[in-house]
């Protein structure tokens, strides 16, 4: 009989072994540390790198995002 | 008797309008979904001058957020199979009309060899790298063409090619666009980290950042050679995948062929080898690279090529299970942040090669 698995509300989930499967050995272990480790490295590095070399124009872009909901806010308003 | 069989089989099947009527809660939920993603890359154009997400990544998102709320009845599943497998299949065929040979002539040996070298050079190990954590043959091949040549759209042209079903694309294409727009914040930092000149820093982007517009975006901000530089980078490497698509058509037969069955017909079946779509695209390629096919007709066919690629992204998302995508999730990131880390390498000790 397959072994079906069930989420926390009963449902079957799917099949995903054409997806994937358990990393094998100790290097698959270590390459999935590294990549999602590098991963997140790379977001808040950059991330951080972004917020302190902030383009001082970029807020003027927030101005123009805000200017677009300025006629529907008007025509709700009215 | 099998008169009276094949009468009544004629009575059951139904006639086309009642097929096309079938289809149209599906498709048109599929371009509903099309419409919001364009509306909403529109809305990043506007305030932030270039799309960091492109539509067909909104499409795949919004689609598998509908999907999650709420699961499509039989009277949708008809349509939207149809948008996520027939409506991909000519967008790849339209998508030939973006290759020409006479584009390749112009760039240049040097930058032609260096960047066919770099994509072939990746490929493999890509798709090793993603292997090696794990990864199905699909998802792995999926992953390794989207790092190599061009992010969603190539793993848009080559998943229907080896058969790839909602969970594959979806999966390999929503990483890689998380990993995309990483790059396109980080890479103008690297300008000053690595004391990169304009050209150098065109070459990185070009041969690093996913989509055509994404290196717009990276490269804009370091002037007018970097852009210039950048995009025929990245032109020459979109190129690659008329050679890929054409070569896992021919080579990845046994891929399409899902659930193990062998052909029941031992006639050499051509279409089976190479399916129609890629025989329509390298028909296109070929009128467009001999000049056959007007110039001015290329522009609309890939934009038609985009809104139905579009289309079929947002069918691939109504049926994708998040919870699955959810369980490969760290590997696909993994598999994407090496894959790209070493393209930068090499693209780095490229453009220093290259360019001065």
């Amino acid at each position: 009989m397959p072994d079906v698995q069930f989420d926390s509300f009963g449902e079957p989930l799917r099949d995903d072994r054409g997806l994937a499967t358990r990393p094998q050995g100790q290097a698959s272990r270590w390459m999935l540390r590294v990549g999602t480790g590098l991963f997140w490295l790379l977001v808040v590095g950059i991330l951080s790198a972004r917020v302190l070399y902030f383009d001082p124009d970029f807020a003027s872009k927030f101005g123009q995002f805000a200017a677009l909901f300025r006629p529907l806010s008007t025509i709700l308003g009215g | 008797m099998n008169s009276d069989k094949l009468s009544g089989e004629k009575a059951a099947r139904p006639g086309l309008a009642a097929r096309l009527g079938g289809l149209l809660p599906g498709v048109s939920l599929s371009i509903l979904i099309t419409l919001v993603s364009i509306g909403i890359q529109e809305l990043e154009q506007r305030v932030f001058g270039h799309p960091y997400l492109e539509a067909l990544v909104i499409a795949i998102v919004l689609g598998m957020v509908v999907r999650t709320a709420w699961v499509p009845s039989s009277i949708w599943r008809s349509g939207i199979a149809f948008s996520a497998k027939q409506v991909l299949e000519v967008a790849v065929t339209l998508l030939g009309a973006s290759i020409s040979v006479s584009t390749l002539a112009a760039s240049g040996f040097a930058l032609l060899g260096a960047t066919v070298a770099t994509v072939a050079v990746i490929l493999p190990v890509s798709y090793a790298i993603s292997r090696l954590l794990g990864l199905g043959v699909r998802l792995s091949i999926l992953v390794a063409c989207g790092n190599s040549v061009c992010g969603n759209s190539a793993i848009a042209a080559v998943a229907p090619v080896i058969g790839a079903d909602g969970d594959e694309i979806a999966s390999s294409i929503s990483f890689t666009a998380i990993l995309g727009v990483l790059i396109v914040l980080g890479l103008p930092l690297l300008i000053p980290f690595l004391h990169l000149s304009a050209s150098q820093y065109g070459v990185l982007a070009g041969l690093t950042v996913y989509a055509v517009p994404q290196v717009l975006a990276a490269t804009v901000p370091a002037g007018l050679v970097s852009t210039q530089i950048g995009t025929v980078v990245k032109l020459v490497r979109v190129l690659t995948l008329g050679p890929i698509v054409l070569g896992f058509s021919l080579f990845g037969r046994n891929l399409r062929n899902r659930d193990g069955k062998t052909p029941a017909s031992d006639r050499l079946n051509y279409f089976q080898i190479v399916p129609w779509f890629i025989i329509g695209f390298l028909l296109l390629a070929g009128l467009r690279s001999f000049e056959l096919l007007p110039s001015d007709w290329a522009t609309p066919l890939l934009k038609i090529a985009g809104l139905l690629t579009t289309i079929s992204m947002a069918a691939l998302g109504l049926g994708v299970d998040v919870r699955v995508i959810g369980r490969v999730g760290g590997r696909v990131t993994a598999a994407v942040t090496l894959s790209l880390l070493l393209l930068m390498v090499i693209a780095f000790f490229v453009a220093h090669s290259l360019a001065k």
